[in-house]
């Protein structure tokens, strides 16, 4: 189509607002980074390279990293599988279908960080309702919040609370949007409901896994508000994730340089790593079977 | 033995869709039950049904619209904060997220050796950024321009981090609508603005439902900008009822408040559902 | 009332050549059928005379005037799409008066203009509908009043008839010729089925792979194709092509010989309709002698597959009163003047 003219008009404001809003606040960043900006020496000045190489011995900062792709494993392997599950079971026309569709996608729709607050209440060790239905079965007094592998686990819950609607949604969406004619055709060839998901549905979903996968990754790698209000990154640094360590260090702690010089590297190894896993899952998923783009 | 199988089934598919419910729902009613408690609904343990286990009090409710002085927690002014910002911002998110969408979906764009896809990889990508790393820069920008703690200051930085959602919703709306109707509407006689507009525009209900819905729902949830770039004079929701939990707020005024906060949120769901299951947005443009 | 001038256009689409060398001259308030089989360019070629894609060299001229920094609106053309591209928000009467609408015409004139093409094309009744609360036909009517009401210098239309069931078909066909007596206004019609170029067009310009075949009157074009393209494409059933050699006057297919009108040595394509054979008598001379392969009726005549020589196959329509058998040897004599001859390599015309 030509009458190019116009099209800069359909573009421009909302690429200069992002362009304004993020690339240059980035840029600053950067600059930051350079300098040795803190409580005791505020302003502009500059370090070199010396953030960085502290950085790279920041046991602190690496830990939480790995704290970090802990918890995104389990929240996202759960969430997906579960939301698969899910998408798979309303899938065909069930009583009361739309019902438990509207119900399952209310988790993703409420304020992640207030519902934490609800839930930690019910973590509460002693006057929490978990504990005390777990006690109905004998299991007596878990400390949820005040121990390192609880108050993990206690985060991935949540987390899988509410994001396994995302996942539900875009799967289901997925699941409807598949054609009939495989189906017919492996119904004609007499395969079971089990052959027929791993041979059909599986690969015929692949590019809204990868889709939803990387979707989820990306929002889960940010995960900080939960903590937040949960355990304050407990116990020690237990449930300690690099965005809520960026938050400390920068806006309690003030070292705004050195945290500078922290959200660069994280960037950095979040975008390699994101790319290749998009690149890698693709290759797996949509090289190996006959997937429709 | 086909029915008996059947049965099972059929049994146990249900038997998994009620346990998830369940589960989706437990949070909801806990909350909703302690909201009713007062003090000896809580601090002897966990207490479920009102009536039998405990006495039910308003005391919780009625907080919320107490002074902060006398112990309440008067949402008025976070909720209308709320309102305001998700609103104006989810507007006008959706009005340059929507032009540049079409814009990218009709049009070819070139800058070097970057394209459409590029270009709308770009916006998307702005999501990985965690709200910590913006936060300094952003503080200081505010600061700089006066809007620190300000309705407009909130706004705009919301923008900004709706476009990608607005973006990504409609392209992929677009490239399901022809372009046959853009053309029949440039030989016509309009240009590309009044195609758009006067053409492309009113058939794109669907698309702009789902697209806003998720702008309120995000920017109604926000919390990390909302507690970092306002204090005082605009308070958000989330950051509200976050604080409370160190106040030494009671659990049932927290609860309660906690309940308030997302109700509308679970209006906006119900809308969502409904338009999402309508299936296939654009079908309603083919025929 | 215009004339278009394509001289020299070609268009690429990135390394694709879809148009080459096009040079076209379209008479005032001729009607011409841009024929030919999908991805021969012709959309393409139909899309650039509407402004909606550029070329990538060469010139587009209307009455005179360059079109290269032309939009579509200022062309004054109108195009009616294969999928008719209705407004699917808007009432039939007003997807026919918005372009008078945006052109700032008085209500009252949009009026007059949007009832008569209503009742011209009879869709009256429809004019409070919407597009999808009509069949496919009534839609494509009401694109084609869409046009109508513009009241353009030149018609376009991007076949608009391949979305219909057959019957529809016919019946729009004939209406579009009759709206095209009446109005005698410049059109421009692309189709890929040859019985529509051949029944509506003042001339047809017959593509392949981005290139013009042949332009002619549709009678021409089937009495003298130019090539073995055209030869095979214009014509249903589609004309016999059969290898065959010549010398001097005589042509030897297989062990037969037929004596010919024409001059020629070497190997030659031979191209026959199946109408232009006659049945001989088993003592005629000049025949060729065939046996019958399949045979299908259809109707009014029956459709006969032989073999020559056990080889060559070729197909002859024969009225339905005449009867064969299967397995029968026939003894075939072409038709006065109903050879053509084409070159086996290049598939020029060679007579």
């Amino acid at each position: 189509m030509i009458d190019s003219r116009y099209k800069h008009i359909f573009l421009f404001p909302a690429l200069l607002v992002l362009v304004a809003i993020i690339i240059f606040p980035l840029i600053y960043t950067v600059r930051l980074s350079f300098s040795g900006w803190d409580i005791n020496r505020p302003g502009l000045d500059s370090v070199g390279w010396s953030n960085y190489a502290r950085a790279f011995v920041d046991g602190g900062f690496w830990n939480s990293m790995g704290t970090l792709y802990q918890m995104v494993f389990f929240c996202v392997l759960f969430e997906y599988t579960l939301g698969f599950g899910l998408a798979l079971l309303l899938w065909k026309q069930v009583k009361a279908g739309r019902f438990f569709r509207l119900l399952f996608i209310i988790p993703m729709c409420v304020t992640p960080v207030v519902m934490a607050v609800v839930w930690k209440t019910i973590f509460h060790e002693t006057l929490g309702p978990l504990n005390d239905i777990l006690s109905w079965f004998g299991i007596s007094g878990v400390p949820w919040l005040s121990e390192a592998t609880p108050a993990f686990i206690s985060i991935i819950l949540v987390d899988v609370w509410q994001w396994t609607s995302l996942m539900f949604i875009l799967l289901l969406a997925g699941l409807m949007s598949l054609p009939k004619e495989p189906y017919e055709a492996a119904q004609i060839d007499g395969a079971g409901p089990i052959r027929t998901f791993v041979h059909v549905t599986f690969p015929l979903m692949a590019p809204i896994t990868i889709g939803a996968l990387v979707i989820r990754l990306i929002e889960s790698s940010k995960l900080m508000e939960t903590i937040y209000a949960m355990t304050s990154a407990g116990p020690g640094s237990a449930t300690e994730t690099t965005s809520y360590l960026l938050y400390i260090r920068s806006l309690r702690e003030f070292q705004i340089g050195y945290t500078a010089s922290l959200s660069i590297i994280y960037l950095v190894i979040m975008i390699i790593a994101l790319a290749l896993f998009a690149k890698l899952l693709s290759r797996a998923l949509i090289g190996r079977s006959e997937a429709r783009t | 033995m086909r029915g008996a199988r059947v049965n099972l089934y059929s049994g146990l598919k249900y038997g998994a869709l009620i346990i998830w419910a369940v589960f989706v729902v437990a949070p909801f009613l806990w909350a909703l039950s302690t909201s009713f408690k007062s003090d000896n609904g809580v601090t002897g343990g966990a207490t479920y049904i009102p009536f039998l286990e405990y006495e039910p009090t308003l005391d919780g409710w009625a907080a919320l619209f107490r002074d902060t002085s006398s112990g309440g927690i008067s949402m008025q002014g976070p909720y209308l904060a709320s309102l305001i910002v998700s609103l104006v911002s989810s507007g006008i998110a959706l009005a340059l997220g929507t032009l540049a969408a079409y814009g990218l979906s009709r049009f070819t764009f070139r800058a070097g050796p970057l394209s459409n896809s590029d270009i709308t990889f770009f916006f998307i990508s702005q999501r990985i950024m965690p709200p910590a790393i913006l936060a300094i820069p952003y503080f200081l920008l505010l600061q700089f321009t006066g809007l620190l703690d300000t309705h407009i200051g909130l706004i705009l930085v919301y923008v900004a981090m709706l476009l990608p959602i607005v973006v990504w919703v409609m392209v992929d709306f677009f490239n399901t609508v022809p372009t046959e109707l853009d053309e029949a509407a440039m030989i016509d006689g309009c240009n590309p603005i009044q195609a758009f507009y006067r053409i492309i525009l009113p058939n794109c209900g669907p698309g702009l439902v789902v697209a806003g819905l998720l702008c309120i729902i995000f920017s109604w949830s926000e919390f990390f900008f909302a507690l970092t770039l306002s204090f005082a004079k605009v308070q958000m929701l989330p950051p509200t009822i976050v604080i409370l939990n160190s106040n030494k707020v009671p659990w049932w005024s927290l609860s309660a408040s906690a309940l308030a906060s997302v109700v509308p949120l679970v209006i906006v769901a119900f809308f969502l559902e409904r338009y999402l299951s309508r299936g296939n947005l654009a079908g309603t443009i083919r025929e | 009332m215009a004339e278009v001038k394509i001289e020299g256009v070609q268009k690429k689409f990135g390394s694709v050549l879809a148009l080459d060398a096009i040079n076209l001259t379209i008479h005032n308030n001729e009607f011409v059928v841009l024929v030919g089989p999908s991805g021969s360019g012709k959309s393409t070629l139909l899309r650039i005379i509407a402004g909606l894609e550029r070329e990538t060299s060469g010139t587009v001229t209307i009455n005179g005037e360059s079109m290269a920094e032309v939009a579509p609106k200022h062309r004054d053309v109108a195009m009616v799409f294969q999928s008719h591209a209705l407004y699917p928000h808007m009432n039939v009467y007003d997807n026919l008066a918005f372009n008078q609408r945006i052109r700032g015409v008085a209500r009252k004139q949009v009026d007059d203009k949007v009832r008569e093409v209503a009742e011209r094309l009879e869709i009256t009744d429809l004019l409070k509908r919407r597009p999808r609360q009509m069949s496919g036909g009534q839609r494509q009517r009401v694109a084609i009043g869409r046009a109508l009401v513009r009241d353009p210098q030149i018609f376009l239309f991007d076949e608009p008839l391949s979305n219909l069931d057959a019957e529809l078909r016919v019946r729009l066909r004939t209406e579009i010729k009759r709206l095209h007596r009446e109005l005698q206004r410049t059109s421009i019609y692309v189709t890929h089925d040859q019985v529509e170029a051949m029944t509506l067009a003042d001339r047809v310009v017959v593509l392949r792979d981005g290139q013009i075949e042949q332009i002619d009157e549709p009678d021409a074009l089937y009495q003298r194709p130019a090539n073995t393209f055209v030869a095979g494409f214009i014509g249903s059933p589609a004309m016999n092509l059969i290898a065959a050699e010549a010398e001097k006057n005589l042509l030897r297919v297989g062990s037969q010989i037929l004596p010919i009108e024409f001059d020629h040595n070497g190997a030659v394509t031979l191209g026959i309709r199946p109408e232009d054979f006659l049945l001989e008598g088993p003592d005629a001379a000049g025949t060729i002698d065939a046996q019958v392969t399949l045979i299908e009726p259809m109707g009014a005549d029956t459709l006969i597959f032989c073999v020559i020589d056990g080889e060559h196959e070729v197909s002859i329509r024969l009225p339905r009163h005449i009867r064969v058998r299967d397995g029968e040897n026939l003894k075939l004599k072409p038709r006065q003047n109903s050879l053509h001859l084409f070159d086996p390599e290049s598939g020029h015309r060679l007579n």
